[in-house]
């Protein structure tokens, strides 16, 4: 019937062979082997995880600003658990009888028998203290001890982030480096050093019995892997500094960031409403979470980076000094203000000031009219032989260059990037259009389609300060191991003449000494700066309503060699002075005095008790407790 | 011609017979690998025992249905089930669930399938179809590569999904293009390739290349004087060959493998002790299947699989627990069990007269084989850590039902062999 019939007997053979091998192996493994029989009389090896501590973060004085309490979880072994125990149990716990069942139920349904289930996690050594004594009446309980962060100022919550519970997304992406119910970090520094801080697991193998009674270290702790510590983290924080910034900013909603402008060093990042990090640790947590989660201020949001604002008039200095570079104006261009651009039917308007002689005046003044003018001509200059779009273009590749239109990234995630806009931008906008430099004058003061964080606001300040470079803007200086954390960090330098830098300077100089922020200035200090208000429309019931403007802020000081470059924005604070300017200059004399001088005093007071929100953060606590959640949390935190 | 009865009187009583030991045997290796000491009914549905017992009605109920289908349905569909079954590999690719590394299973609700349980049966299915429309198909190129290409399409798919295990179960099929007249050169081939990939690896390259060189010089010197000019020519390119290939296992093996595929593979060869990293799960279930003994700790009281040390114990270990619990003769019936399904499988086969049925039933053998072979050489220490399931034990409806269904076509197509005419 068919040739090859006989080839069954190859097929046979070569699988009989095979399966011989199987049980050649089987009667080794079970009859002769002495090994495996004296080794498992009811003992197993079981792996047992060493976690390291988590590093410490500092500040840039060396303070210590997190580190690690001790906590202990309460876990309980079904196979332990006698029926007529629990509701003593439950008592001594001081547990809802119902959260009991549900966490049994979890325990039964994931097969917990033998191993231990978390029960109640991240008691305090107070609250442990208290069951510790009796917990052997209950053979079914064990405790584990851990970590948990602290905070020791209630400041920099953005900045340093929060620690949680590592999803099933987690677990897989670290290669199963993380088990169920580890922590990790989630936001802010704890999440982007993550992997520094926490250091490596080590293993330890030990011997337990069928009912997870440990009895000694398995070969003597030969092959124990030891586990390696986290490394310290050493940030560019001034935490003085940012409390200080914390403080005034409070009852306010906005952000100040303060850069050192010769190293990039960020000293201070405050975004507000804010929250004490300690809040989010402990068995408060969920509690807190959920309502930091649902507040309609968003005290989770950090402001400083990923709010984007038209920058206003703080972008005058930058665009003068454009102009000056591309030759459309010269230091000592002059424009005639009428209340208004004349040469665009008044628009954009501007205030009564007296006449202006040069850029210096241009600044102090913030005069309107003038810088549409410039910006019309840098825009119409011969060079581009009118390409306007080419213009634009050239115009936004030195925004780049400022760190506009683009990811500063500082060490922490969720950096918006801004935004300037390009001539196919508007190429878009206006299909089929020419549009003309008129068309988008609104630029030139920094309104209309450009956007800034307040981040940009503040590096731009550090580039002027410099009068031409700055440093990529860093949260974050080096581990304790001496590794440099970020090796991003690298000089920029701006590709624009030198000289034009000292006029813009001046001007701002002049801000403070009988200018726009006059109120604000410094003793003994030359600080320079420029106000900025920024009109601020939101879409109410669907109808487009002016709020009041954003007041905003930037500046530098000293003048020469400056130590510290800032950027403050107040979220419909009005003028940039009312609030903005006296904010930035009270830092500013803060970081390089120390101090706030007597006679300064008042403006200080006048800062911190300014309450534009209605709403005291102090006791957010109290706030939940009004809202009835709390109580509802704790359950869940339980759960 | 003979009058057609009833479905089972039709049926091979013995393939069933050994179906119904093996599954029931099943069944209750789980009950046992899903108590871990607790106190849980036999008859309880949420457990995994209890789905698997639904899983087994499920397929008793899919071997009468298939047994009462008409056989042409079967013949006719073959190239359809196999485009199916491709299909649902394509899209699994796109959106298939990542489950352990590898993305191999679909979704939809709470059900889910491996298509690549599937595959198996759509490959048998248009192999034996194919091969079997086509006389002599080993004589002509093209049609060796077209044959070649209906088991390497699902190899790739699987391949992509990152499951190196399922993928290399289709091997196999090359002893059925062996029974049905294919060259046995790449058997010979892959077996020298495995043997001098293991050699270099356990003694190193450079002892391998001048093993080989002089084997190659002794096997010249030993061929007669006449034949010598002809034989010097093959004997070099084999050995070249052999060297390369010992190269190139000894590079990949660094190269190309990730640390813990390099441990895996070096525990096994015994180069690397590590009871606890890598060969934690191996070194649990030497110790459970070694502690049986002769005849067991006793159904239910395994001290090893019941403590929970053994990991995966209901699913790709469970061999670990009827070793413990049921010794070194529980171990040698289950080995039985199976030898005794493929060696029938393979009678059957033989006395098929139509092609199809033969190859059909030639390659259900051997996915039995391959499966339990890889599986319980896994479980004790002979095979890399694959995710192979024990065909009938391992806990798994998707796995149950598939391997029953490739039985009860085996039964169907065998049942029409007697109306069929040479």
């Amino acid at each position: 019937m068919n040739s090859n019939e006989s080839r069954k007997y190859g097929v046979l053979g070569f699988f009989g062979l095979l399966f011989f091998v199987l049980a050649a192996k089987l009667f080794h493994l079970q009859l002769i082997d002495q090994q495996y029989k004296t080794e498992s009389k009811s003992v197993a090896v079981v792996e047992q995880e060493i976690i390291p501590a988590r590093g410490f973060i500092y500040d840039r004085n060396d303070s210590l600003i997190v580190y690690n309490a001790p906590v202990y979880d309460i876990y309980i072994t079904r196979s332990k658990l006698k029926k007529a125990d629990t509701s003593a149990l439950c008592n001594f716990l001081q547990l809802d009888r119902s959260i009991f069942d549900k966490k049994l139920a979890d325990a039964r349904k994931k097969n917990f028998w033998h191993k231990p289930y978390p029960l109640l996690r991240k008691l305090s050594s107070e609250d442990y203290a208290v069951i510790q004594e009796d917990m052997y009446k209950f053979p079914s309980l064990s405790v584990e001890f851990s970590t948990e962060r602290r905070y020791t100022f209630p400041y920099a919550a953005h900045l340093l982030g929060y620690m949680g519970e590592v999803d099933e997304a987690a677990i897989e992406a670290s290669e199963k480096y993380y088990s169920i119910g580890e922590y990790a970090g989630q936001t802010g520094m704890e999440k982007t050093y993550e992997e520094a801080l926490r250091g490596t697991k080590g293993k330890r193998f030990v011997l337990r019995d069928k009912s997870n009674v440990v009895l000694g270290s398995f070969e003597d702790g030969a092959k124990d892997l030891a586990s390696e510590e986290g490394l310290d983290l050493h940030t560019t924080l001034d935490i003085g500094l940012q409390g200080y910034g914390e403080q005034l900013m409070k009852g306010k909603i906005g952000s100040i960031v303060a850069i050192q402008p010769q190293t990039g060093d960020i000293l201070a990042m405050v975004s507000s409403p804010t929250y004490n990090p300690n809040w989010l640790t402990g068995r408060q947590r969920s509690a807190y979470f959920s309502a930091l989660l649902t507040d309609s201020l968003k005290p989770m949001f950090n402001r400083a980076i990923q709010a984007e604002y038209p920058p206003g008039s703080t972008f005058k200095p930058i665009a003068s000094l454009i102009a000056m570079e591309k030759g459309a104006v010269t230091a000592n261009f002059r424009f005639p203000c009428g209340g208004g651009y004349s040469k665009n039917r008044g628009k954009p308007g501007c205030h009564a000031h007296p006449a202006l002689y040069g850029v210096e005046d241009a600044i102090k003044q913030s005069c309107n009219a003038y810088y549409a003018e410039s910006f019309r001509r840098a825009l119409s200059h011969s060079s581009y032989s009118g390409d306007v779009r080419k213009a634009l273009d050239d115009w936004r590749s030195y925004m780049h260059t400022f760190g506009y239109d683009k990811r500063l990234n500082i060490g922490v995630g969720g950096v918006k990037t801004g935004h300037f806009p390009s001539s196919n931008f508007y190429d878009n906008i206006y299909k089929g259009w020419d549009w003309k430099p008129m068309t988008i004058i609104s630029l030139s003061i920094g309104q209309g389609e450009t956007l800034a964080t307040t981040l940009q606001m503040a590096n731009t300040m550090a580039a002027i300060g410099n009068k031409g470079y700055y440093f990529t803007p860093h949260l974050v200086k080096k581990f304790s191991d001496g590794t440099l954390v970020d090796e991003a960090v690298k000089r920029i330098d701006i590709p624009i003449e030198k000289a034009h830098f000292d006029p813009v300077v001046n001007g701002m100089e002049y801000t403070f000494i009988n200018g726009t922020a006059a109120a604000s200035k410094i003793e003994g200090i030359a600080a320079c700066g420029k106000t900025g208000t920024a009109e601020n429309f939101a879409i109410i019931d669907g109808k487009r309503v002016q709020l009041k403007d954003h007041s905003l802020f930037v500046a530098f000081a000293p003048k020469e060699n400056p130590q510290i470059a800032i950027a403050v924005i107040i979220e419909n604070g009005g003028y940039g002075s009312t609030y903005a300017a006296p904010i930035a200059s009270l830092m500013m004399e803060k970081y390089i005095k120390g101090e706030i001088p007597e006679n300064r005093k008042w403006w200080e007071d006048r800062m911190f008790n300014a309450n534009l929100i209605g709403r005291e953060y102090e006791n957010y606590l109290e706030y939940i407790q009004q809202k009835d959640s709390l109580k509802m949390d704790l359950i869940a935190e339980v759960k | 011609m003979r009058e057609r009865q009833g479905i089972l009187s039709n049926a091979d009583g013995i393939a069933l017979l050994l179906w119904f030991l093996l599954s029931i045997g099943g069944v209750f290796a789980i009950y046992s690998a899903t108590l871990l000491g607790q106190d849980i009914a036999f008859f309880d549905f949420g457990a995994k025992h209890g789905r698997q017992i639904i899983f087994w009605c499920a397929s008793l109920l899919a071997i009468f249905v298939v047994l009462s289908m008409d056989y042409k349905l079967i013949t006719s569909s073959a190239f359809l089930f196999y485009g199916f079954t491709l299909l649902l590999l394509a899209l699994t690719l796109v959106i298939g669930a990542e489950i352990k590394g590898s993305k191999s299973w679909l979704r939809y609700g709470g059900f889910q399938i491996q298509p690549a349980e599937l595959a198996k049966l759509g490959t048998a299915l248009a192999l034996a179809k194919y091969i079997s429309l086509n006389e002599n198909v080993f004589r002509i190129r093209k049609k060796i590569l077209i044959v070649l290409a209906f088991i390497g399409v699902p190899m790739a798919f699987i391949l992509l999904q990152g499951d190196f295990g399922s993928m290399m179960i289709y091997t196999i099929l090359i002893f059925v293009l062996f029974r049905e007249g294919f060259t046995p050169v790449p058997i010979y081939l892959g077996l020298s390739f495995i043997a001098i990939a293991l050699l270099s690896l356990y003694f190193g390259f450079i002892k391998v290349a001048v093993g080989i060189v002089v084997l190659a010089l002794a096997i010249f010197f030993m061929t007669k004087k006449k034949s010598r000019r002809n034989a010097w020519k093959p004997i070099t390119f084999l050995g070249v060959g052999a060297i390369l290939v010992a190269f190139m296992v000894n590079i990949s093996f660094t190269k190309v493998l990730k640390t813990y595929q390099q441990d895996r593979v070096l525990i096994l060869l015994g180069m690397k002790d590590d009871p606890k990293g890598a060969g934690y799960n191996l070194w649990q279930s030497k110790m459970a299947i070694g502690s049986g003994g002769f005849s067991g700790k006793g159904y239910k009281q395994g001290t090893q699989t019941q403590g929970d040390f053994v990991p995966e114990v209901s699913t790709d270990y469970i061999f670990a627990s009827i070793g413990e619990e049921w010794g070194f003769i529980g171990s040698m019936v289950v080995l039985g069990l199976f030898i005794g399904l493929i060696v029938r499988l393979i009678a059957l086969a033989e006395r098929q007269r139509s092609t199809f049925s033969r190859i059909y039933i030639y390659c259900i053998a051997c996915f039995f084989f391959m499966h339990a072979f890889v599986n319980i050489a896994m479980v004790i220490g002979l095979f890399p850590t694959v995710g192979i399931p024990l065909p009938f034990f391992s806990y798994g409806g998707s796995s149950l039902l598939t391997f029953s269904l490739m039985l009860a076509i085996v039964l169907r197509l065998d049942a029409e062999r007697l109306y069929i005419l040479r």
